[in-house]
């Protein structure tokens, strides 16, 4: 039996043969690459201009915070601001005092909320006016930081002395005994005339203004039910020994805001405001400011980002990081920076869009401080913006981004921002882009 | 018997489950470089039963099996012969460039071919054949501008071009053979460039994708005639006109998820050449053939040039051997080794690429052997070449390879019995 039967088994030894060819390592090399030219790159842009501006802020809601701020600052920067508050007063939690009562005082108590700024070894001056018209919040329903009303000429009443904000529990400030003893007359003798808020500060107190001048430092106060209101102390004609009291509280958070008033006349801001709502850095010292409550806020806009496009056939951005560093010597301990800011995508001047959104939400810069070498910084995720931006066909669409502080920052304290732009010694702001690109070329 | 089980049973199981594993690791891609130019890597080799003996084929005339380089050829099928032949190509190739290496293998089933034998003069063929190969993944690496940072450029390609023939031989007389074949020539190219810190991850990936597509002609001639009793000549010719393949092409660039393009782009042209291929063979006593063939490719009129790589002239050596130790008759021996063939060749070719003004050349020996089935309706071909391409030198690489042809043939004869002797 000669007959050969080979492909009993050569066939599947070929298989296999083929198999193992088929499966050999490859291994991964550069060899060849002198063949291609590329077309893709990646680079990285960080020489993009960044156009940046204060911007005048028309006004900014400061009722409904529950904060009293009252005194001044002088800053070297942007110069002095200062700060008073108006609130209107309800009817008395108590109006069924007996006619035996005997008044005995009227004390405006105030809380310091630990908010400070400037020097607070001086002694703080504080005054207490009678408002002369209604607190009203007009179609807003709010009131804003550059509202006022008309106030008596003569004060209530006064006080003077030195204010620990970490210490200090509560202050309380003689209001006139004319006032304190109409008062009691009227809970004793015409309580439905007080028997509303409305009532009582149409017939007996419009409002209060509580301001605080000649001082170097600015504070903060509770504006709520343990503080911003007015004590009436009286006793009992049958009890001398026992102190009573009734309380006019806040009657409406609306109807307490502060006015801030801003003298910026001497700096390189003193033309910034409703007549020039806009100043490039390059005219305001290589820098800008951002302060709300002083109607200032930073905007930065990139007027060259499409002139990326003009990098390769096809650009995409990988992606884009924004740092901002403070410039050194704004701010110290006792001149903190916002904790926070937040980069709002705008139009015109305050026509906010959008806010830029990081990983984990609004995006507010994940502030690194750092007093000894000043690599104090903000740094954002603007990838999603820039594309958006990137895709913008005419310039009326073109949006800028406003730097801002989120709430209660924004309107409860002056911590400011002073960023330096890309003409001064050390820039403070440093747009990194990191592109791809494709050429047919 | 004991060699068969243990054959069977034990070590194809492990050669298999090694192969599998094997596979499962492998994820680099394979990767010839000089496949990244134009169409990819030309197929010289005529594959089937005639792998074994490399380029020099074209005045080969065989009875048994497909002779693709010269539609001559096909009159030589033996009467009432049908035949259907498929092929498979391993290649496994070592690369150097400089200080870098590189390893790559591939394998594919290659090629596919049906040929009957209408009448005594009239032999006709029709099939797909690989005309070129593309097959690279490169990674290089790149600087990003404006740091110091790099980043992996990823050239990545496959695909080919096929030809789909129907050929022709007619025998004129007792000496002549003339043939042609239309070929449609079609394929695709898919090349990717890819931008990526992490390979698995790119940033941007762009995909050119290539269709190419054409009609052509091809013509052969054979004249083959006894000198002695015991030597016969044949003469091969064949000529394919210069033809331009119809490009079209689409590319598409996605940056993440981010399509920036998809787009069709102007049609274009790729243009072969005229090739003219010769061939001279003698063959003693009918167990012993030699064959030399020269072609020559006119790449030069096209006038090609892109970056340091240009187009010039193309010419190929290839000298084959084929030995029947039974004598030419192999499928209807009773020996094992009557039904048996051999071949051998030696090949040289200088490519049509000349790189930094330095022309690619490629030599290499191939080996084969052929073996049929007793009832002669089943036969197998191996093939074997070993070879080095290349030039070394600035920028220029330089390629080992073994490629292995595996070709399966099934004939049938149809309207007359075997006749074994």
């Amino acid at each position: 039996m000669s007959a050969f039967q080979y492909p009993r088994y050569i066939v599947p030894l070929i298989l296999s043969v083929c198999l193992w060819i088929s499966a050999c390592k490859n291994v991964e090399s550069d060899i060849g690459s002198s063949f291609f030219q590329g077309h893709a790159n990646v680079l990285e842009v960080d020489t993009m201009t960044v156009k940046m501006e204060t911007v005048y802020l028309d006004s900014i809601p400061t009722s409904s915070t529950a904060t009293i701020l009252l005194g001044s600052y002088q800053d070297p920067v942007y110069g002095t601001v200062s700060a008073s508050s108006y609130l209107q007063l309800g009817a008395p939690d108590d109006r069924s005092i007996p006619a035996s009562a005997v008044y005995d005082s009227l004390c405006f108590m105030l809380r310091p909320n630990r908010y400070f700024l400037g020097d607070t070894t001086r002694e703080v001056p504080i005054a207490i006016y009678p408002l002369s018209e209604l607190i009203d919040p007009g179609e807003t329903g709010a009131e804003y930081n550059t509202t006022r009303f008309s106030r008596g000429s003569a004060a209530l009443g006064s006080w003077t002395g030195r204010i620990y904000p970490g210490r200090t529990d509560s202050i309380s400030i003689r209001l006139s005994d004319l006032l304190g003893r109409t008062l009691l007359s009227a809970i004793i003798d015409n309580p439905d005339n007080l028997s509303t808020d409305n009532l009582f500060a149409n017939y007996y107190l419009k409002g209060l203004m509580l301001e605080s001048t000649g001082g170097k430092a600015l504070l903060g106060f509770h504006a709520g039910d343990s503080s911003g209101f007015m004590r009436l102390h009286y006793h009992l004609a049958t009890d001398v020994k026992t102190s009573l009291h009734t309380d006019f509280s806040i009657a409406d958070p609306v109807l307490q805001f502060n006015h801030i008033s801003t003298d910026r006349s001497g700096t390189l801001f003193g033309s910034l405001g409703s007549d020039q709502k806009a100043m490039n850095a390059d005219v305001t010292g290589y820098r800008s400011v951002l302060q709300p409550m002083s109607n200032m806020a930073i905007r930065i806009s990139f007027p060259y980002l499409r002139n990326l496009q003009h990098l390769g056939r096809y650009v995409d951005i990988l992606s884009a990081g924004l740092t901002l560093h403070p410039e050194a010597g704004t701010y110290t301990s006792d001149i903190p920076l916002p904790p926070a800011v937040a980069l709002c995508i705008t139009q015109d001047y305050y026509h906010v869009l959008d806010t830029v959104i990081g990983s984990g939400g609004v995006a507010y810069g994940n502030l690194i401080t750092d007093y000894s070498y000043h690599n104090t910084s903000y740094t954002y995720d603007l990838s999603s913006y820039l594309i958006s931006e990137m895709q913008v066909k005419s310039d009326y669409d073109k949006t800028s981004l406003l730097l801002l502080p989120p709430l209660p920052d924004y309107n409860t304290t002056f911590r400011k921002l002073v960023i330096d732009n890309q003409s001064a010694k050390s820039s403070g702001i440093t747009l990194s882009v990191q592109l791809v690109t494709y050429d047919t070329k | 018997m004991r060699r068969y089980n243990y054959m069977q049973g034990a070590l194809l199981p492990v050669f298999l489950l090694l192969a599998v594993a094997q596979q499962g690791q492998a994820q680099v891609l394979p990767s010839f470089p000089y496949s990244a130019l134009g169409v990819g890597e030309f197929n010289y080799n005529t594959q089937g039963m005639l792998s074994g003996m490399g380029y020099g084929v074209s005045a080969v005339r065989s009875g048994s099996f497909l002779n693709n380089a010269n539609p001559a050829a096909y009159s030589a099928l033996q009467p009432h012969l049908s035949l259907g032949e498929l092929s498979a190509t391993g290649l496994v190739a070592t690369l150097q460039s400089g200080s870098s290496t590189g390893q790559s293998s591939d394998f594919n089933v290659s090629r596919f071919a049906i040929g009957i034998k209408v009448n005594k003069w009239w032999g006709t063929s029709v099939g797909l054949i690989p005309v070129s190969t593309m097959s690279y993944q490169i990674v290089d690496d790149k600087a990003v501008t404006g740091t110091s940072k790099s980043i992996n450029s990823i050239y990545e390609g496959n695909g080919g071009l096929h030809a789909f023939y129907w050929g022709n031989g007619i025998k004129i007389g007792n000496h002549l053979s003339l043939g042609v074949q239309m070929n449609y020539i079609f394929g695709s190219l898919n090349q990717m460039e890819k931008i990526a810190y992490d390979i698995s991850n790119p940033l941007l990936t762009s995909t050119q994708q290539t269709f190419l597509r054409n009609l052509d002609f091809s013509y052969g001639l054979q004249y083959f005639t006894p000198i002695t009793d015991r030597l016969d000549m044949s003469v091969g010719l064949q000529y394919q006109g210069r033809r331009d393949l119809r490009a079209s092409y689409t590319l598409s660039i996605v940056s993440g998820g981010d399509t920036l393009s998809d787009e069709t782009m102007k049609d274009d042209y790729f243009t072969l050449p005229d090739q003219y291929r010769a061939g001279i063979a003698f063959t003693f006593d009918d167990m012993l053939t030699v064959d030399f063939d020269y072609i020559f490719e006119k790449w030069n009129d096209l006038s090609v040039k892109s970056n340091n790589v240009s187009l010039v002239n193309s010419v190929s050596y290839g000298l084959g051997l084929q030995w029947f130790p039974g004598g030419k008759d192999v499928p209807y021996r009773r020996l094992l080794q009557q039904r048996l063939l051999f071949e051998g060749g030696v090949n040289y070719n200088r490519s049509y690429l000349q790189i930094d003004q330095k022309q690619i050349s490629d030599l290499s020996l191939s080996l084969g052997a052929g073996l049929y089935n007793r009832p002669g309706n089943l036969s197998l071909g191996v093939g074997l070449e070993v070879g080095q391409k290349g030039t070394m030198g600035s920028g220029l690489i330089n390629e080992s390879y073994t490629k292995l042809y595996l070709t399966l043939i099934v004939r049938n004869i149809w309207l007359t019995k075997h006749k074994y002797y």
